[in-house]
């Protein structure tokens, strides 16, 4: 039954994956700006001048496989190019565009069929084989690039998420326990602080009261943000060994920031077991308020706090673009952002089809644990 | 609306929350009223005899009403007036003074003429006061809030109903619907694609489609009454939707569609911001109408013969709407948030353009301008933990339920 499950919702992955792949692919199409010019920068052969010009932007064109159709079939004006790459004089083809929006005629479509031999079926393609493509900035092959970075950010996210889990529940469970007093309505109001402060911010005022000797010496507790471009020499864990220290404050501020919901959240969900009946039954038969406490109503409330905790994963793949940004560690997010700024294609996709991937499987993870933990949820093959 | 300000007079509301309201009033109010505080032209200038309005006139020409030439090349603060009423701060936020460049801290000697003209938050790189920045900063953070919320309310609040109220089986097309549904929607992405020139163009296409349709929908029940019809899942398709974008960070969709344009403004962020949060609208919406449809008073509307439009705007709507109205505050404020995160990143926003997250990021460059850092991130968590603590309050108070 669960064997049923789990793999009926595996399957349910690939429409998803496959339309994200489609929008992805179609912003890629309607962006303005050129991978091929691009490309001939980096090796240096631009000249727009000179008369070999468009044999070599044909020449790379070929080589990336743009000259081929989009998609497997496309409804364009009758007048219009097939392919926004085949307008060749680059310096006029956003003009050209932008003319033929702006010229006021409609005109009957013209339906093209393409079969396979088009860009999106070959790309999907070598995708699912595994062929990720190459970088167009350094020529590098993605899933060397992507395999790197996402052992930085699943470090830094395991580490911090680590001591965050680790913090926040006997804090949050010690919130929940006896009357309130001075100490207690203080720290939970710090608490709540730290929840809504914006992440970006927190991090910012790390950096710049924590890691520089801007405001005297003795602000300069941590070593200053950046990693120097060696550790792409060094391997991963020789790397850790040597910029471990420059992860300490990035781990610090996601900690604090997932700490203060998680040991909120755990508060809430003790005073709702505590409040409950049964508790009540095992107090009259004898239990100790604190007995009753840890041996039965935590268990029940660590329920809701799997799904939490499991959850959280997606939303931090986010934070990783901030703190990875802000902290300057070669991370996913460090890489999709710079790939986003610099339109290189087949990294931004790579990422973008993986961090989807890891959501969908955290949120199925999150299910079958809630399940698991919870035997009044029975298994629905429907 | 009146039983709020009642029950605030009477001091229902806990110490907390009364701040917090207060918070956002005095927000809205910079917000709004943000050109008559910070501004390098007087409120009203007397020159040569005739009495002008130079602040009005600097708001119709950011709407666009009027054309001020030179508006932000030439330097309005040495000109001068035979009686003038200035506003409190007397620069705009896009005021360059270049004497106090190149990050002026608040607690150093400036470069000021008069105790008027001093910088009491600092300057940034380029000279522009922080405290201008701020009130402009609120400003956009309100247009773009507000604006993005309705957007997604304007698209969640149908979608949810229809798919919650309909379901999988209950929304049957007949064949030739489905087939001028498919053939209208083909059309109209191929022309809104190729030749769509604005917002009103957009309107008549949409107007003149529907009617379109309705017009096949009547000349069916005229001439064909009996037609087969076809359900639609219209739920799994709406789930199916959410699932997407619930398989992405928002914030990964937006740097994804924002940062790849070249020419963006505040109403690209709205339109994109809009576009995406209607989901989470859409999805408390359905999950409301699904408990509703099942109550006894809509099933009596039903067999009383009410039209489905009927009930759904009449009845349901006015049901369904409550409790999701403490996700809409939740909504603005991440929305906020967004929107900070998207110009601390420098995406989005025009350069010239003055928000928190773009004062925030320019605390980067230069370490040791504290005020940068500080002051923007202060005035924006502020918002947020006020807005926080208001949603959170409104969960406890008004519905039980939703509290997980």
């Amino acid at each position: 039954m669960m064997l049923e499950y789990v793999l009926k919702r595996f399957f349910s992955f690939v429409p998803t994956l496959f339309m994200v792949a489609l929008i992805l692919f179609f912003i890629k199409t309607i962006l303005p700006g050129d991978p091929v010019d691009k490309m001939m920068l980096v090796d240096g052969e631009l000249d727009i001048a000179s008369i070999t010009y468009i044999s070599e932007y044909r020449k790379v064109q070929q080589r990336l496989g743009l000259n081929k159709p989009t998609f497997y079939f496309a409804i364009v004006p009758r007048s219009y190019p097939s392919n926004r790459w085949d307008i060749i004089p680059l310096s006029s083809r956003e003009k050209v565009i932008d003319d033929y929006h702006n010229s006021h005629r409609l005109e009957w479509p013209r339906w093209e069929w393409n079969g396979t031999d088009n860009q999106f079926h070959k790309w999907i393609c070598a995708f699912t084989k595994g062929d990720w493509g190459a970088s167009i900035i350094d020529q590098k092959q993605v899933s060397s690039k992507v395999s790197v970075a996402i052992k930085w950010t699943f470090f830094l996210l395991l580490l911090s998420l680590f001591f965050a889990i680790m913090i926040s529940i006997p804090f949050g469970f010690w919130l929940s326990q006896g009357k309130s007093n001075f100490l207690k309505t203080i720290l939970e109001k710090w608490s709540f602080l730290f929840f809504s402060v914006p992440l970006f911010w927190l991090c910012t005022l790390a950096v710049v009261f924590l890691t520089t000797e801007q405001y005297g010496s003795w602000t300069n507790w941590f070593p200053s943000i950046g990693l120097d471009p060696t550790y792409q020499r060094v391997g991963f864990w020789e790397g850790i060994g040597r910029y471990g220290n420059k992860l300490i404050l990035p781990a610090i501020c996601w900690t604090l920031h997932s700490m203060a919901y998680m040991s909120t959240q755990l508060k809430v969900s003790m005073q709702n077991q505590l409040s409950m009946d049964y508790l009540i039954t095992a107090y009259a038969k004898g239990l100790s308020i604190t007995q009753g406490a840890r041996s039965h109503a935590f268990k029940n409330a660590m329920i809701p706090m799997i799904t939490l905790i499991i959850g959280s994963i997606p939303g931090a793949m986010a934070g990783s673009i901030i703190i990875e940004n802000i902290f300057n560690i070669p991370g996913m997010g460090r890489l999709l952002i710079a790939a986003i700024y610099q339109s290189d294609w087949n990294v931004v996709m790579a990422i973008v089809m993986i961090i989807a991937f890891i959501t969908m499987l955290c949120y199925l993870l999150a299910d079958l644990l809630y399940a698991y933990v919870n035997p009044k949820i029975r298994w629905k093959s429907k | 609306m009146r039983d709020f300000v009642k029950s605030y007079r009477k001091g229902f509301f806990p110490v907390e929350i009364k701040w917090s309201c207060r918070i956002l009033l005095v927000f809205l109010l910079i917000a709004i009223f943000g050109k008559f505080i910070a501004n390098d032209v007087p409120i009203i200038g007397k020159k040569d005899g005739h009495v002008c309005f130079p602040v009005v006139m600097d708001i119709a020409n950011d709407l666009g009403i009027i054309n001020w030439k030179n508006r932000y090349s030439y330097n309005h603060l040495d000109q001068k007036y035979d009686f003038a009423v200035k506003p409190i701060i007397p620069y705009n936020s896009r005021y360059m003074d270049n004497a106090n460049s190149g990050y002026v801290s608040p607690f150093v000697k400036q470069e000021v003429k008069h105790l008027y003209y001093r910088h009491w938050l600092g300057t940034d790189g380029l000279g522009r006061d922080v405290l201008a920045g701020l009130i402009r900063g609120s400003w956009i953070a309100m247009i773009i809030s507000l604006f993005s919320v309705l957007l997604a309310l304007a698209i969640g609040i149908p979608i949810g109903l229809l798919g919650g109220f309909y379901g999988n089986k209950d929304w049957a097309l007949s064949y030739l619907e489905i087939i001028t549904v498919v053939l209208l929607a083909i059309v109209g992405l191929y022309y809104s694609f190729y030749f769509l020139h604005g917002r009103v163009d957009l309107m008549v296409m949409i107007l003149l489609f529907s009617l379109l349709f309705w017009s096949v929908k009547w000349l069916q029940s005229r001439f064909y009454p009996n037609a087969k019809t076809r359900s639609i899942p219209l739920d799994s398709i709406l789930n199916k939707w959410v699932e997407i974008f619930k398989s992405i960070p928002t914030l990964i969709i937006l740097f994804l569609f924002l940062g790849v344009f070249v020419k963006t403004g505040v109403w690209s962020i709205v339109l994109i911001i809009g576009g995406i949060t209607w989901v989470r609208i859409s999805r408390y919406i359905r999950a409301e109408t699904l408990a509703t449809k099942e109550t006894d008073f809509i099933k009596s509307l039903k067999a009383m013969g009410n039209s489905d439009w009927n009930i759904l705007v009449r009845h349901l709507l006015p049901v369904v709407i409550p409790p999701v109205l403490v996700s809409i505050i939740f909504l603005v404020g991440s929305v906020i948030l967004m929107e900070a995160t998207l110009s601390f990143f420098g995406i989005g926003l025009s350069v010239e353009e003055v928000s928190w997250g773009g004062m925030l990021s320019e605390a980067r460059k230069y370490f040791g301008a504290w005020w940068l850092a500080l002051f923007p991130g202060l005035v924006l968590f502020t918002i947020i933990a006020a807005l926080g603590n208001i949603g959170q309050y409104a969960t406890k108070r008004l519905n039980p339920r939703l509290q997980e």
